[in-house]
């Protein structure tokens, strides 16, 4: 299965530029299906970004995120060529990681 | 036997006689029976107008952004969100789609000129075996059934899907929409133009007008207003609010919605009219869709 996960990462002035996408019902537990039935909650939990063995970056989320989350941040100390490495767990125990090289 | 040949005879002929009214020449004047007059043309020279004058800074590719093209807070926005833009799966999926095979080994390329490459610019079109307006999600139906394959769901994920990916192949592409000298087709065109001008629509008793031409830009909600030139040219868009796909006749029932109009026979036809208008009035503008919009 293709990769749930769309990342890129920027070097410039020392500092990394990271924007990712993940693909991801994000079902809130609120909503209801054409039958009239609730949608279970399915949503991910932690996100967490890692490169060269330190994490730079970890979001907790709840049900209130929207579907296929987007994500921007930056970190400093990076440089062209690191690895990145990006790994999400959903509430049903499921998740996806992928390793991309900052450009 | 004879008569029904005749007939056909006539109605060749008048066919023949349609195709070889001069290139470029399109409905107008006045329609029989005293209709309004119907000068798509004229419109959408004077709606040009209008808007170059109120905002000369802007190009015509501008207006396919909609409320982004009048706020530059809001543009900035759109210009972070398209580095990695929220149509990416929808476009990813798309294309997939559009490739699929049909079980009859036919596929969506087959059913459009340019293999479907470069169309989105010329829909909603007037389409005479239909009697009406048909929009681009209709015509992938047709494709559809004439390849067995069951109908999508027009506002589902998978339709939105082949829709972003059909716009995006007619990226850049002028919106060429034209009325044909169809008495119909004139009367669609006039009755969505009248929607969409009727000076008290819905409870709250405003036009669509009101807003998106004489009150294009920030208003008094400080939401900023799409000019109506163009307005459809970026559709189907991402709505991040939504945070689905939304088909340019699904935003414009939801202005509607936000009119307070109350449901009524016809409802659903009178928003495929307007979208027939706003893109007959809006042509010259470049498709830019799939659009991205708060
Ligand atoms: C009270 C003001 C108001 C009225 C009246 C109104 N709209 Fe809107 N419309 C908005 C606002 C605000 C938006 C969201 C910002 C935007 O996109 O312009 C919007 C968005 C739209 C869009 C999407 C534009 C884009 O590029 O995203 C379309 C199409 C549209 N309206 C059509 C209509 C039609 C058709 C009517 C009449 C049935 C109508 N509107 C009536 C205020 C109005």
């Amino acid at each position: 299965m293709a990769s749930t996960i769309r990342v890129r990462a920027i070097a410039a002035d020392g500092n990394v530029e990271v924007q990712s996408l993940i693909r991801h019902p994000m079902d809130s537990g609120f909503m209801k299906n054409d039958k009239g039935q609730i949608i279970p909650a399915h949503f991910i939990q932690t996100v967490t970004f890692e490169t060269k063995g330190k994490i730079v970056f970890t979001a907790f989320w709840g049900p209130a995120i929207s579907k296929d989350p987007y994500l921007k941040f930056s970190y400093q100390g990076g440089a062209k060529g690191d690895p990145l490495t990006i790994s999400w767990t959903d509430n049903e125990g499921m998740s996806d990681t992928l390793t991309t090289k900052v450009a | 036997m004879a008569a029904r040949l005749a007939a056909a005879a006539v109605l060749a002929a008048s066919l023949l006689s349609v195709a070889a009214a001069p290139a470029g020449q399109e409905a107008g004047g006045q329609a029989p029976g005293g209709q309004a007059t119907v000068d798509p043309a004229a419109d959408a020279a004077a709606m040009r107008a209008y808007f170059h004058t109120r905002f000369p800074a802007l190009s015509l590719r501008d207006y396919a952004d909609g409320p982004y093209a009048l706020d530059a807070g809001m543009r900035k926005q759109l210009q972070d969100l398209m580095q990695f833009p929220p149509t990416t799966f929808a476009l990813e999926d798309g294309a997939k789609r559009f490739a699929e095979t049909f079980g009859d080994g036919a596929t969506y390329a087959t059913c459009f000129p340019g293999i479907g490459q470069g169309i989105a610019q010329d829909y909603p079109r007037f389409d005479a075996k239909r009697g009406g307006v048909e929009t681009l999600a209709m015509a992938v139906n047709d494709c559809r059934a004439a390849h067995h394959a069951a109908p999508l769901p027009v506002d589902g994920e998978a339709m939105a899907d082949l829709l972003a990916q059909i716009g995006k192949l007619s990226d850049g592409k002028p919106m060429a929409v034209t009325v044909p000298d169809d008495p119909h087709a004139r009367a669609v065109y006039a009755r969505g133009r009248a929607v969409f001008d009727d000076a008290k629509r819905g409870t709250v008793g405003m036009s669509c007008a009101d807003c998106h031409v004489a009150g294009a830009g920030p208003g008094p909600d400080r939401a900023t207003r799409a000019p109506a030139l163009g307005i459809t040219a970026g559709f189907p868009a991402y709505s991040t609010g939504a945070g689905r796909m939304l088909t340019a006749e699904a935003r414009i029932a939801g202005c509607d919605r936000g009119l307070h109009v109350a449901p009524y026979a016809g409802m659903a036809a009178d928003h495929l009219a307007i979208a027939y208008y706003l893109a007959a009035v809006s042509r010259g503008v470049p498709v830019a869709a799939p659009g991205v919009r708060p």
